[in-house]
């Protein structure tokens, strides 16, 4: 067996690398090809720099197309530039916009994994005979005595990218490989400096990538024209307490810039989006109690693990940035889902992923259409 | 790496020797054709050996012969110069004709890929034409076009012809007179010369369509100092091609048969154009289904270079325009691989790309297996 888990000499295993332009998957690819691997290095060029607002700070834009090509020509291995922006356009940018008119806050990004890179690029690296294929997200995957992969959050939690990741299907986890799992990102950079790459001290992107300005709502506008109506505000208590720009411009659990003043609540407690209602385009707003909820209904799950008939006892992320916490998960029909929370939560919206773990482990997880109270 | 073999000749084709050896030689002594001294005397002597050796080419007077950058040059200074006037063009002109202007009208195609001579007709009883533009050969299909009967009904219309002919020279025989061609566009680095050279031919209707005007080179149809090297080169390359054509279509002939034999067995696979007169050097083939970007990357990863239809800087892959024209499906039109062989291709190329196609022909039947 060779470190990619494949037995064949590593000149003989085929391995596409997805190089993003920066310095994680810049690393990952070579150093495979440092330890004698036939990589072959592709990045997706995933929307026409004309066409979006992006920059080049962030992943599969022009600036990072040429980085990762001077990686590869660098070190010496093949490397090519696939155009996926219509894939792009269609399973990701419109579908984010979508998601925003329907009330919810998406994750392009598990969409990106899931369709352009985990479906797409993944086939063509079949296609191309490899082996496996080759990431540079944070995140662990292992193989049991009995064969199977399984996928765990990153030795670094603070860079974990599990949660992003929760859609991978087996097949595709079988083929997929991750090879900075148990790094620090620090030790990347080292590497990356060790390693002489261009990208070395390149800054980590952190925004969605065609959205580098974090101004969702503007490309929301640009896809959909339609999305940004007046509608009203209104308190759980019935009361119509403001006016509002559109509902794309809110997020469940959102406390600052809802625009009402004082004198609403109790006390002056402070308002929260408590739900958005886009088919009366109302935005509902109350105090933090209102937004606890201890039930979470998910569709388009996706399992690693059997969900038994009475239930699994788990650690659930429904975002991305937070500390898991206990719940218990029961399985549904036709891809859905119910999570028992132990205890209530607040912040719970629809559009975003609830992520199972077993300590470390990722089980797998679905869509959150809704969350109650009970 | 090693067991690199090309098969891209209709994107550029390897330098002959002797064209290298000439460009050399003329690159030794700064040659400005047009000075008056030793130096520039030599170098107009170089440019107008070229000259003779391009008109034997396209059997025409040399005086007919201008020089420039190459084809796109070539096709945009004629365009332009009818760019007031109703022009139309083949469905299947390169993108350096489709692009030059804009509303060009088009001529549609048959399903082989041949212009509809009955549709070029009707659209010229409509109204008043000034240019017609067909080219000679396709570039992605080979097919060869019906250019003297399209010239002859330009010219029954009152219209002018276009031809660009640069997949054609080398390939077949080129008579310009004959084929009632008013200019004709040759680039030189698709017969082993140079890049960044070709030529525009006259006929004899009197115009000179003139895109660069400065130094009053080339008669001051084409201003810039003359690329003499390049030129020299060009002229070589076109001297071969016209000597060796006889033996370079028994060949590229032979070699079409031996790939087309072996890729007709294979299930699923159409190869364009099978049945229109073709250039002996060109097969284009679908595997509908498969995406040609990734069974080029493949092929290239073994080392072997073909293309997907015509090659463009951008590096974006749309379906190739021109089986759109033909009425093939986006399956067809974005699965196709063009294999296109030259002067220097022997028969084990075409056994070491038929050795790794089937390789990957096969991991594609698999796959579609798996999925069914």
């Amino acid at each position: 067996m060779n470190s990619l888990g494949i037995n064949k000499d590593p000149k003989d295993t085929r391995v596409v690398v997805a190089m993003s332009g920066g310095v994680d998957s810049s690393v990952a690819a070579a150093l495979l090809h440092e330890q004698g691997y036939d990589v072959v290095g592709v990045t997706l060029q995933l929307y026409d720099m004309g066409d979006q607002t992006a920059k080049s700070k962030t992943c599969c834009a022009g600036q990072d197309i040429y980085d990762a090509k001077k990686v590869a020509d660098e070190r010496g291995f093949p490397h090519y530039v696939l155009n996926y922006e219509s894939n792009f356009r269609e399973s990701v940018i419109d579908d984010f916009a979508d998601s925003y008119i329907r009330g919810e806050t998406p994750i392009p990004c598990v969409k990106c994994n899931q369709t352009v890179k985990f479906r797409d690029l993944l086939e063509v690296a079949y296609d191309l005979g490899a082996h496996c294929m080759a990431t540079g997200h944070y995140i662990k995957r292992t193989v049991n005595d009995d064969g199977k992969a399984q996928l765990h959050r990153a030795h670094d939690h603070g860079k974990d990218q599990s949660y992003f990741l929760f859609a991978t299907t087996q097949q595709q986890l079988d083929f997929l490989r991750f090879p900075l799992g148990g790094w620090s990102k620090d030790k990347t950079r080292l590497e990356a400096q060790r390693l002489g790459l261009i990208t070395a001290d390149k800054p980590d992107s952190q925004d969605i990538c065609f959205v580098p300005d974090g101004n969702y709502t503007k490309i929301v506008k640009k896809i959909r024209p339609e999305a940004e109506k007046p509608g009203e505000i209104v308190h759980i208590d019935g009361r119509i307490i403001g006016g509002h720009e559109g509902i794309i411009h809110y997020t469940i659990g959102q406390r600052r810039g809802i625009g009402i003043g004082g004198g609403v609540s109790k006390n002056n407690e402070p308002l929260y989006v408590v739900s958005i209602e886009p088919a009366t385009n109302r935005v509902i707003v109350g105090p933090k109690a209102a937004l606890a909820r201890n039930i979470i209904h998910v569709q388009g799950c996706n399992w690693l693990e059997n969900v038994p008939k009475d239930g699994l006892s788990i650690d659930l992320k429904f975002r991305s940035v937070m500390k898991p916490v206990p719940a218990r998960l029961m399985g549904g029909a036709n891809g859905a889902a119910k999570i028992h929370l132990d205890e209530a939560q607040y912040g719970i919206s629809p559009g975003q992923a609830a992520v199972c773990y077993h300590n470390d482990r990722v089980l797998g997880g679905g869509w959150i259409i809704r969350s109650e109270a009970a | 790496m090693e067991n690199r073999i090309y098969l891209d000749y209709n994107a550029t084709a390897p330098n002959r020797p002797e064209a290298v050896k000439t460009i050399q030689e003329a690159m030794r002594a700064p040659h400005n054709a047009s000075s008056v001294h030793n130096f520039g005397r030599e170098g107009r002597q170089i440019v107008e050996h070229a000259r003779e050796q391009i008109a034997a080419l396209v059997r025409a007077p040399a005086t007919q012969i201008i020089f420039n950058s190459g084809a796109t040059e070539g096709n945009n200074t004629v365009l332009q110069h009818f760019k007031n006037e109703r022009t139309l063009v083949s469905a299947i002109e390169h993108q350096a004709v489709l692009e030059a202007v804009p509303n060009l009208e088009q001529i549609p195609v048959t399903p082989e890929g041949i212009v509809n001579l009955d549709a070029l007709e009707k659209l010229l009883e409509t109204e008043k034409t000034g240019l017609i533009s067909v080219m000679r050969v396709n570039n992605e299909t080979g097919v060869i076009q019906p250019v003297q009967e399209a010239a002859a009904l330009a010219h029954k219309h009152g219209a002018l012809f276009h031809c660009d002919a640069v997949q054609a020279a080398g390939r077949i025989p080129i008579n310009m007179a004959e084929l009632g061609i008013d200019f004709l566009t040759l680039s030189s680095h698709k017969i082993g010369g140079p890049q960044g050279v070709g030529a525009l031919a006259l006929g004899l209707c009197g115009i000179t369509p003139t895109l660069l005007h400065g130094g009053g080179q080339e008669k001051s149809a084409r201003a810039g100092t003359e690329n003499v090297a390049g030129i020299a080169g060009f002229g070589v390359a076109a001297e071969i091609a016209l000597k060796e054509l006889s033996a370079y279509q028994d060949k590229t002939g032979a070699l079409q048969k031996h790939l087309e034999d072996a890729l007709s067995i294979m299930e699923d696979i159409i190869i364009h154009g099978q049945n229109a007169p073709r250039a002996a050097n060109t097969t284009l083939f679908s595997l509908p289904g498969a995406s040609a970007e990734t069974l080029l990357m493949a092929l290239d990863l073994e080392g072997v270079a073909v293309s997907n239809g015509s090659a463009c800087s951008s590096g974006k892959v749309e379906p190739s325009h021109v089986l759109k024209a033909m009425g093939a499906s986006d399956e067809e039109a974005t699965s196709a691989l063009r294999i296109s062989t030259g002067w220097n291709t022997d028969e084990n190329d075409i056994d070491r790309f038929l050795e790794v196609w089937q390789n990957i022909y096969q991991r594609m039947k698999d796959k579609a297996k798996a999925h069914a």
